[in-house]
């Protein structure tokens, strides 16, 4: 199978090229960093350019659409939001007119729960599930958020698969992370909540070739099965969302929930930041 | 079958667009002028791929047409450039979209520039198709890049191209005022024309006719007459002495061969700047 890795110079896409490799894909990688090699396994493109799009990913099976301004306040506003867009408009667009049935959207936590300090959500019930309302409330989580609009139309009325994953916090293997802490921060930045990058691209890999119904569009948090705090997450939730009805967490389960991509992808995550759970 | 008409605001481009309808085909027509009008119409720069594609999604074949006209419509480098970044960015859609059918919109000036620098010497008349071309300045340079994409294009990436080597397109107006009295150097563009409903025929023959796969075809399109009042076997004889005449040269009969367009498209001119009668003994 052909496929399409964009943003393959990034934390997840690294991980997700070198796991497709390994499973046999044929794996184009298009990011925008240096140059293209000439036997075609990486691309430099500029995928707010539609023509530069298009290009990148014909003759692909699937497209894996990780390229994007990874986070609020790294540039202006209006480029985070205006390129992340633009983006996303272009691939899905492109894999319409290509032709390629399959398309997975790197989305984000964040559009439960914006990672900043001074923002918060409150949730009717938690471990929160893809079910539940969304809350964006950055340049950022909006462009995700809009993102997962613009796959449900292209499944919906173009004939395309898609599967938006929400990432958490993606651990890499090579960082000393210090997790977990031991206890609560100020604006429970993203809930705790992590995936470990070799889970994270697995994940990407089964969204891209998992058998599922035609035109389906699939909306999954991809989460590790535990949190990053050393605080019981009933415990937590009691204390921090008193409103919320909890829904079945023990120990340190994980705030958000990964079932969904358990039930659809029949994605296990298998990296976890303590020795035993 | 659905085709792209691109440059469908121009001459040779409306009145295809309107022939092909009236042949009851679905017409997309492209142009940068205004705004697209939501069923036929796409307001679109072809010099930027991505609007390309969009342009051309969907369609079974392109008539390219879109391009600056003629030399001196802009400054030389603008006019090279935009013209052949189109040619690419058309020839390039169609493959990547599996469009197989593109027709190219080439130039008689090729063979013969309006504002020729150099002389040339042309072997045999009529002018045919296999003989060797000349571009001496941007606009037919931009013509000659297109042609040459249209032969990797079809080699190697599976399209089947006609380039059609458009000759001083008329239009009804301006048939009226020919043919003009006398021949005289630089001998404008060999004294070839077509009328416009000839030329947009042709076009469309070249976008519909039964051809070989992967074939490029180049192909002059002309009236069967000179738009000069000066005999054609005496316009070679004195001005282009050497060359030898080859098949009929009779009266005003074109000095560039419309052959190719006839056997390759079934295309035959109906138009004429005369009267029928000069016709006789062609």
């Amino acid at each position: 199978m052909k496929l399409v890795v964009t943003g393959s110079k990034g934390n997840v896409g690294r991980y997700v090229v070198d796991y497709a490799t390994a499973q046999g894909a044929e794996v184009r990688a298009v990011d925008q960093v240096g140059r293209g090699t000439a036997d075609g396994k990486y691309l430099s493109a500029d995928l707010t350019d539609f023509g530069a799009t298009v290009d990148a990913l014909a003759g692909a099976d699937a497209v894996i659409h990780l390229a994007a301004i990874p986070d609020s306040r790294l540039f202006s506003t209006s480029k985070t939001f205006g390129s992340n867009m633009t983006s996303v408009w272009n691939v899905f667009e492109a894999c319409h007119i290509l032709k390629i049935p399959r398309v997975v959207f790197a989305s984000t936590i964040q559009v439960t729960r914006t990672a900043r300090t001074d923002m918060d959500t409150r949730y009717q019930y938690l471990p929160v599930d893809e079910d539940h309302p969304t809350d964006p409330q950055s340049d950022y989580a909006l462009s995700k958020q809009l993102g997962e609009h613009v796959a449900a139309m292209y499944s919906k009325h173009f004939g395309l698969t898609t599967v938006c994953l929400r990432f958490m916090w993606v651990t890499l293997p090579e960082d000393d992370n210090d997790i977990p802490i031991p206890a609560v921060q100020p604006g429970h930045l993203a809930m705790y909540a992590y995936c470990d990058a070799r889970d994270t691209a697995r994940a990407c890999y089964l969204a891209a070739t998992k058998a599922l119904p035609a035109n389906s569009h699939t909306v999954a948090f991809v989460t590790a099965k535990d949190s990053w705090i050393n605080v019981p997450s009933a415990d937590l939730v009691r204390e921090h969302f008193p409103e919320a009805e909890i829904r079945g967490l023990q120990g340190y389960d994980s705030l958000i929930s990964g079932k969904r991509a358990e039930q659809v992808l029949g994605f296990v995550p298998e990296f976890s930041c303590r020795e035993t759970r | 079958m659905k085709i792209v008409v691109t440059g469908a605001k121009g001459r040779i481009g409306s009145y295809t667009a309107d022939y092909a309808r009236q042949q009851g085909h679905e017409v997309l027509g492209v142009d940068h002028i205004g705004l697209g009008n939501v069923t036929d119409y796409l307001s679109a720069d072809l010099t930027d791929l991505g609007q390309v594609y969009d342009a051309l999604y969907g369609a079974d074949a392109v008539v390219n047409l879109a391009a600056f006209p003629t030399q001196r419509n802009v400054p030389s480098a603008k006019l090279f450039t935009t013209n052949t970044a189109i040619t690419w960015n058309v020839f390039e859609a169609a493959s990547k979209l599996g469009i197989k059918r593109v027709v190219f919109a080439s130039t008689i000036q090729m063979t013969r520039s309006v504002t020729l620098r150099n002389e040339i010497t042309y072997p045999y008349f009529p002018i045919d198709e296999a003989q060797p071309v000349d571009p001496q300045e941007d606009y037919s340079m931009s013509k000659r890049v297109g042609e040459v994409l249209g032969d990797m294009f079809s080699k190697h990436y599976g399209l089947t191209v006609v380039s059609l080597r458009f000759t001083a397109v008329a239009m009804p107006e301006t048939m009226a005022t020919y043919p003009l009295p006398a021949a005289k150097p630089p001998h404008w563009a060999m004294y070839a024309y077509v009328d416009v409903r000839d030329a947009a025929r042709c076009a469309y023959l070249a976008a519909t006719a039964p051809l070989p796969d992967h074939s490029h075809t180049r192909a002059f399109v002309v009236a069967k007459d000179t738009l000069v009042n000066t005999p054609s076997k005496q316009i070679v004889e004195q001005y282009f002495t050497g060359a030898e005449i080859r098949g009929n040269l009779n009266g005003y009969a074109s000095l560039i061969s419309g052959e190719t367009a006839k056997t390759a498209l079934g295309f035959e001119p109906q138009y004429s700047c005369r009267e029928d009668s000069w016709r006789e003994g062609l």
